[in-house]
């Protein structure tokens, strides 16, 4: 009905704008892994209320009427509707394929890099699943490849960090590695590539890109000082102030100064619960109007 | 015993030393402490062929193998992709390799010209 139809549409205009602007304007990270459920959520959901949307439309004149309709066949349906149709199908697809095309893309690119790695790093004397690479910058990243994904240094961050800061360091690496966060970015990357016009599609991957940093920090705290921690990535900072962002690094910082706060599991459920409805509810809707025919 | 990527790396540290390229036989003796066969030298130099690494000048025989750029050159490429220079999320992108620009030659150029300056 068009009314379902509507407020789907609304419901996709409110998870494409408002919410992400009002989510990027309150970054708040006292429970990551809750705020990262709910930009998963959100994502999801404003593509399947757009596309329920416009398949509710495309099959109205099945639905409009009551009791058994006369045109309860396709024919009934005019060149709106096949355009309604084509437009649900297309949109689908498009968000789709942007998730296998970027796939592609990243594969491709990693595997590139993983050449240049292997021909211009040495694997480290110490350190297991680790190379070194011979530049001043301070450069510390990972690449999730293999089993055990690889850990790259530059032999600048190691002559300006003491052995403690790049041990925390490398446990942060690892944790992203642990933690499998490539495929956590993945499908953001790929709407923020498909969509580039829409800002919520850039502040999502923003936001999430950050949540993973200080997710990562939080695992790294298990093994590693956070003392520790929170000094490689003040003198990263400071010594890199171009390549590092200064208000993540502030995040980060404070985050690392204090004991980790504790997550409310009240807040949790509530987070758990409004996710699942906003993903599940669009498809229902969309169901139950077209099986109403 | 070294893996095939560990031979690639010490055949290009030596062919990007030598001046005029270097035959599979060059290779062979210049790593000499890695006891290789033939056969393997030129296994990697396929390899390193079809990863833009290397080329071949057949003009003589035997073939002589030559870098295609500089080690600084790569280095530069490298870095390019891993340190997004823009962006505020410190690197994480490029970490991830997922959304590093294909268009952002302006810092990879710059980066080139200030180690040219350097060396
Ligand atoms: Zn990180």
């Amino acid at each position: 009905m068009l009314f379902s139809a509507v407020l789907l549409t609304a419901l996709a205009v409110v998870l494409a704008w408002p919410i992400p602007r009002l989510f990027a304007r309150y970054p708040g990270s006292r429970d990551p892994a809750a705020r990262l459920l709910l930009w998963q959520a959100i994502g999801l959901a404003g593509g399947l209320s757009l596309t329920s949307a416009v398949l509710i439309l495309a099959f109205m004149p099945f639905t409009r009427a009551p009791g058994p309709a006369e045109g309860g066949s396709l024919s009934a349906l005019s060149w709106w509707n096949w355009l309604l149709v084509g437009l649900g199908a297309a949109l689908l697809l498009r968000l789709l394929s942007s998730l296998v095309i970027h796939w592609i893309r990243v594969q491709r690119q990693r595997r590139r890099h993983a050449a240049l790695v292997a021909v211009l790093t040495e694997p480290s004397q110490e350190l297991p699943h680790t190379r070194i690479l011979k530049v001043d910058e301070l450069v510390a990243y990972c690449l999730p490849q293999g089993q055990h994904g690889t850990t790259v240094l530059s032999t600048g961050l190691i002559a300006a960090l003491s052995p403690a800061e790049r041990d925390a360091v490398v446990a942060h690496e690892r944790a992203h590695l642990r933690s499998r966060h490539e495929l956590v970015v993945l499908p953001f990357a790929a709407w923020q590539h498909a969509l580039p016009f829409l800002p919520a599609a850039r502040q999502a991957l923003d936001q999430v890109t950050r949540l993973i940093e200080v997710m990562a920090d939080d695992v790294a705290r298990r093994t590693v000082p956070a003392d520790d921690l929170a000094a490689a990535v003040r003198e990263m900072s400071r010594l890199q102030a171009g390549h590092y962002s200064r208000t993540l690094s502030a995040e980060r910082l404070a985050r690392l100064e204090h004991p980790l706060p504790r997550p409310s599991g009240a807040l949790r459920s509530a987070v758990v619960i409004v996710s699942a409805a906003l993903v599940v509810s669009p498809p229902v809707v969309a169901v139950v109007e077209l099986l109403s025919v | 015993m070294a893996t095939l990527g560990e031979l690639e790396r010490s055949v290009m540290n030596a062919l990007w030393n030598s001046v005029d390229g270097m035959t599979a036989a060059d290779l062979r003796v210049a790593l000499a402490d890695r006891d290789l066969a033939l056969t393997t030298v030129h296994t990697v130099l396929t390899r390193l062929e079809k990863k833009g690494f290397a080329r071949r000048d057949r003009s003589e025989r035997p073939h002589r193998y030559l870098a295609l750029s500089t080690r600084e050159e790569h280095v530069a490429e490298l870095m390019n992709e891993v340190l997004d220079q823009a962006s505020d999320r410190q690197a994480v992108l490029a970490r991830f390799l997922g959304t590093v620009s294909d268009s952002d030659t302006a810092f990879l150029s710059r980066l080139l010209q200030r180690r040219g300056a350097d060396s």
